[in-house]
């Protein structure tokens, strides 16, 4: 019993800082994702869509854009932001930032599953580096979930 | 004189402060720890163990700089490199001209004038596109140049993801061609660009102009949301963007692509003439 208190904290750590290489690299695909999308949009470049003939659709709708600045570049600020709290965290340890990250990527996966909805019900269309974008907001909320949990259990 | 020594005296000084610091420096030098007491001692090791802790903390600090610089270096470069790659003119073939082969003209295409012309004049275009717009009526004068020496085919190319009305208008034209008016649709749609490319409800705007050019709007409206119109329109899209197409309009003179589109009128008739003079 003496034995097992130090193994359990030490695999305790390398989960951690492998799940802090997940977060991040979830969150540099993200990046890439919406820089892509980003870039379609102000460039006027036609994305290939190999899923369905949703793309086009989704984004040219009203939706595509909040307050005239494409969504994808909102996504884009979030995923930085991810970034800069996972190396900050990385170096300092600080048990705000995991609380922080569970916070921001709620939020992400709540506007995540709107934009789902919104393509479902309403364009009746996909976008797969949308649905790509929604996929990782969702991933990133249960890797961030993790990370809290164990940072204040 | 009196300057003189001032000077003198001033020399001595600063050479008197030289010896004393040497003589400092040089005692400092020869302290052992055994001659320090305890007091003395201790301070010495809080002094080198403090300094120690300076040099680490700078390090670190040194550090982290180093990992965010490098952060966002990796960010600045993916985002650069995508912005290179996505560029439409950074495309692989450095002559498109050559590259770029139209699909053949067939009698399932829409087309006007005289089907046995020497001339076949192939526009891939998008109602929405103001361009397209602007080379209508230039378009309009060159069929009346030409008359029965020119065959015209107007191809879709609705540029869906910057124009909200692209598909809708080309949608139109198409169901107008089921009624045998896709040229009334054509020119009322360029002419009145303006009116209904910003328009939320095109659809219904659609079915106003489909009764103005005399279309029965009960089927003209059918054809309009039936799925297979749009089937077709993303047939032909599809079908131009694996060309390589780039952009709005785009014209084939029997079959060449005209990758710098003609300034203006006599421009594009010259390039015909050209065409019509070398068969």
């Amino acid at each position: 019993m003496m034995i097992s208190k130090p193994f359990y904290r030490l695999s305790l750590t390398i989960n951690k800082l492998t799940l802090l290489i997940i977060l991040a690299f979830l969150a540099f695909v993200g990046f890439l994702d919406s820089v892509y999308l980003t870039i379609a949009h102000y460039k006027d470049l036609t994305v290939p869509c190999t899923l369905a003939h949703g793309c086009e659709i989704v984004l040219t709708s009203k939706y595509a854009t909040f307050l005239g600045v494409p969504i994808a570049l909102f996504g884009a600020g979030f995923y930085v932001v991810c970034l800069a709290l996972l190396l900050l965290y990385f170096q300092s340890n600080k048990n705000i930032l995991p609380t922080i990250l569970l916070g921001l990527t709620t939020i992400a996966l709540g506007i995540g599953i709107y934009l789902v909805y919104l393509q479902a019900a309403v364009l009746h269309a996909f976008c797969q580096y949308c649905l790509l974008s929604e996929l990782i907001d969702f991933l990133l909320f249960d890797c961030a979930w993790w990370l809290w949990r164990r940072t204040n259990s | 004189m009196k300057s003189i020594s001032v000077l003198i005296n001033k020399i001595f000084r600063l050479f008197g402060y030289l010896l004393k610091f040497i003589s400092n420096s040089a005692t400092i030098g020869l302290m052992d720890d055994q001659h320090l007491t305890k007091d003395e001692k201790k301070k010495l090791r809080q002094q080198e163990w403090q300094q120690q802790l300076d040099a680490e903390s700078k390090k670190k600090l040194r550090n982290r700089i180093l990992t965010w610089g490098i952060g966002a270096l990796i960010l600045v470069f993916a985002v650069w490199f995508l912005a290179v790659v996505m560029n439409p003119s950074n495309t692989p073939s450095t002559n498109p001209t050559a590259t770029i082969k139209m699909p053949p003209v067939t009698s399932s295409d829409i087309q006007t004038g005289n089907p046995n012309a020497p001339l076949t004049l192939v526009e891939y275009a998008d109602f929405q596109c103001p361009s397209c717009g602007a080379y209508y009526p230039i378009v309009k004068q060159i069929q009346q140049a030409f008359g029965s020496k020119l065959r015209f085919v107007y191809r879709f190319f609705p540029l869906v993801t910057i124009h909200q009305n692209a598909l809708v208008s080309a949608e139109a034209a198409y169901a107008a061609n089921k009624q045998g008016k896709f040229w009334q649709m054509h020119d009322y749609l360029f002419e009145h660009q303006q009116d209904w490319s910003s328009d939320q409800n095109a659809r219904d705007t659609m079915v106003k102009y489909a009764g103005t050019l005399g279309l029965n709007q009960d089927t003209f409206q059918k054809d309009l949301n039936d799925p297979a119109t749009e089937k077709a329109i993303k047939a032909s899209m599809d079908s131009a963007l694996a060309i390589n197409l780039q952009g709005t309009p785009s014209f084939f003179i029997n079959g060449t692509f005209i990758s710098t589109n003609p300034n203006g009128y006599d421009d594009f008739k010259a390039l015909l003439q050209a065409k019509l003079n070398n068969q």
